[in-house]
């Protein structure tokens, strides 16, 4: 090898380098354009979730591995607030509740979600009238909404208990009795979102192709038998969304029961979110408020999981 | 085309961003939080503000909120997070813990010599801890039994005075759409508050002298969870809440003959319903037996001054002048114009007797005031345990005795963790 070798060979090098570099150059900044361009579109809400939801989620999760009670600097207690948990008997009733009313509450909305969905699936006027009214509810502020459905209930003279006595039936004290009182709060509830995901489920079902439909039409299937072997499976990834939006509401529940009895009567309808609320801003002990919200998540997180894994076993199944 | 999406996209982030970053610049002014009044108060503060701002350099700005989340979550947030206003109301039932939590600022240097004499001692010893003024009473709403005059009148009945006679009375004016009486249904601070002047008259208390034990596992405590508990479980009381409980509109409806509420009741009806002021009566709470004596309690919010204020000398007058300016002017206003409450200033009543001549504010100066305590201020765990007792025994068919005991159980199990 001579001595101008080394200096031809990098040359000869450098220029392909530089020819492949400058290529390469140009490509990726065409490609980093984009990235940027995308990834800045992102930022805003990547900012917000970072901001809004899983710092705070955070924030309350090393808050719950303290004692804090507003004033003063938050003492870290190690796992203690989780031990009070299991000794808590109101964190297990209101738990309890909060698991009663889960299991009203989601197959009631899905199921009347869904045949309001396949009743109005064809197109007219008619049905668009329907859609209307039964989205209506959702356009409504759940605090009106919980004003209005509390005189409805008034066991004296209100508007459920005047029709049922109109029509010779027995009245109840629906939100007056601890029997009812969680009926009642889920009857409102069910009407509250039922159109809601009405909606979606609707959109699932356009999106089913309609040749399948027809081909079973022809096959001489009737409506029900279209409805579980062909509808019921093809909609399983939008049930499955709204079962999984379902469950996480339910487990969340504060908002209207709040508006509606307060928990009461004698903490007939007393959620756990109620209890976390009440921890932290009645009692100002955030850690111990902290801890129980941590643990809802955890609830909430497998129960998600759960229902991924069955979902995706039965489609599998399938 | 690239280069215009990137420049497009850069400035929908910098206005994100700037949308969320909360402003950081802090304004040198007085924050002053009130929970939300109905439009005709609102000039009151409106105008107070104006006044104050007119006169001084250290400018004061009101915020107000609504009252379920003013109550709730909004001052403990403003706490929480270093934004708490210099000036606030807080409910009689909440001033103890944030004066106990250093919250407060000491207001006893601060109050004139007028004004300390002016406020009756009773309204100063609902605001006092370890002998220093922590807030400032500027108004008292007795509770009393009104009644729909007409209603007990067509019964052929008198106005109750024992708690015998108000379970007969209640049952005489039930009728299928009518309840015989009104009372607070929701669990919360308010039922607590209007049970309180039940549990007294009876002859009991929530917690003992020196607030070392709970006193209510008593037989007296359970005679009064009893008459309420026996109200609503013989269908006498409303056993639901149709919206807010100190303002029931089933009792100017006539869908109620009695309603146990407080002062407030009438400003409300004459300004709603005033149609129905002719049948409207007012009397004490009845006493548990004939000859016991009459008691009731009176709530009412207070002013507190921030005790991380920067500006303590100027927020101290702010809330001082509010309502207790040597002029009583403002203070008896507030009650006689704005809304319908007392005032704790002796001096407001005796300057304005015309005013306390008329019905029903003649009733509540002589015959009602008098009798009245003020609203103790328990901490939540001991505020809880008061409605669930009183739940128990309206909902889950629980004795008297029984919820006394539970009720006692809970109030030591708690003073133990404390």
């Amino acid at each position: 090898m001579s001595a101008s070798e080394p200096t031809a060979a990098p040359s000869l090098q450098s220029r392909a380098n530089r020819s492949l570099g400058q290529r390469l150059q140009n490509i990726n900044r065409d490609r980093l354009e984009q990235v940027i361009t995308a990834y800045l579109f992102l930022l805003p809400d990547v900012l917000g979730l970072l901001l809004f939801i899983i710092g705070p989620m955070l924030l309350a999760l090393v808050i719950s591995f303290t004692d804090w009670r507003l004033t003063g600097t938050p003492e870290f207690i190690g796992f203690r607030n989780y031990e009070i948990i299991l000794r808590d008997p109101k964190f297990g009733a209101s738990l309890g509740r909060t698991i009663i009313y889960t299991l009203g509450f989601v197959p009631v909305v899905y199921t009347l979600s869904l045949g309001m969905a396949v009743l109005l699936t064809r197109k007219g006027r008619a049905n668009f009238f329907f859609r209307t009214i039964y989205f209506m509810p959702v356009a409504m502020s759940m605090v009106v909404a919980g004003v209005i459905w509390r005189f409805m209930f008034d066991p004296g003279n209100g508007l459920i208990n005047e029709s049922l006595r109109f029509f010779g039936l027995p009245t109840a004290q629906w939100t007056g009795n601890v029997q009812s009182a969680m009926a009642s709060v889920l009857i409102v509830a069910v009407w509250k979102n039922v159109g809601y995901f009405m909606i979606i489920l609707l959109a699932g079902i356009q999106d089913i192709p309609s040749d399948y439909i027809e081909s079973a039409q022809i096959d001489g299937a009737n409506r029900w038998k279209i409805f579980r072997h062909i509808i019921l499976p093809l909609l399983r990834p939008t049930s499955f969304f709204v079962i999984t939006i379902l469950s996480i509401n339910a487990l969340q529940a504060f908002d209207q029961i709040y508006v509606m009895t307060r928990g009461g009567p004698a903490q007939a309808t007393y959620t756990l979110v109620m209890y976390i609320y009440e921890k932290a801003f009645r009692e100002w002990n955030f850690g111990y408020s902290g801890a129980m919200a941590a643990v809802l998540f955890a609830m909430i997180l497998v129960l998600t999981i759960v229902q991924v894994r069955y979902f995706r076993s039965s489609d599998e199944r399938q | 085309m690239k280069r215009f999406g990137m420049l497009f996209s850069m400035v929908v982030v910098l206005l994100a961003v700037i949308s969320i970053v909360p402003a950081v610049a802090q304004d040198d002014a007085l924050k002053f939080w009130t929970f939300e009044y109905a439009d005709p108060v609102d000039p009151f503060f409106v105008e107070y503000v104006e006044e104050w701002n007119a006169a001084n350099d250290l400018q004061v700005v009101r915020q107000e909120f609504p009252w379920a989340q003013y109550t709730g979550e909004i001052l403990t947030t403003g706490i929480a997070t270093g934004e708490a206003p210099d000036v606030f109301f807080i409910s009689p039932g909440d001033w103890r813990r944030y004066a106990e939590s250093g919250l407060a600022l000491p207001l006893q240097d601060y109050i004139p010599e007028y004004l300390r004499e002016d406020v009756l001692p009773a309204s100063w010893d609902a605001v006092t801890l370890n002998d220093n003024v922590y807030s400032l009473p500027f108004e008292m709403e007795p509770v009393v039994l009104w009644y729909n005059k007409e209603m007990l009148a067509d019964a052929g009945l008198e106005v109750p005075t024992t708690w015998d006679e108000l379970l007969a009375a209640s049952e005489a004016l039930t009728t299928e759409d009518r309840y015989g009486i009104l009372l607070p249904t929701n669990p919360d601070y308010y039922q607590n508050f209007v049970f309180y002047p039940f549990l007294w008259m009876a002859g009991a208390d929530v917690m003992n002298d020196d607030f070392s034990a709970a006193a209510v596992n008593t037989p007296e405590t359970a005679r009064a969870l009893d008459l309420w508990g026996t109200l609503v479980r013989e269908g006498y009381a409303a056993p639901t809440s149709t919206g807010n409980d100190p303002t029931d509109e089933r009792f100017p409806t006539e869908q109620g003959a009695m309603f146990v509420s407080g002062y407030w009741v009438y400003g409300w009806i004459e300004a709603n319903y005033p149609e129905f002021l002719d049948k409207l009566g007012v009397a004490s709470i009845p006493a548990p037996d004939e000859g016991d004596a009459l008691q009731t309690v009176y709530g009412g919010w207070t002013v507190m001054v921030y005790s991380g204020t920067e500006h303590p000398e100027e927020a101290a007058r702010f809330a001082i002048e509010m309502f207790g300016a040597e002029d009583n002017t403002r203070a008896g206003e507030w009650g006689m114009v704005y809304n319908t409450k007392m005032s704790p200033r002796g001096s407001v009543i005796v300057d304005n007797p015309e005013f306390y001549s008329q019905f029903p504010h003649d009733v509540f100066a002589n015959d009602i005031f008098p009798s009245a305590r003020p609203e103790p201020s328990y901490p939540p765990e001991i505020g809880q345990s008061v409605w669930e007792a009183v739940q128990d025994v309206m909902f889950n068919g629980v004795s008297g005795a029984d919820a006394a005991a539970a009720w006692a159980d809970k109030i030591d199990s708690y003073l133990l963790t404390r």
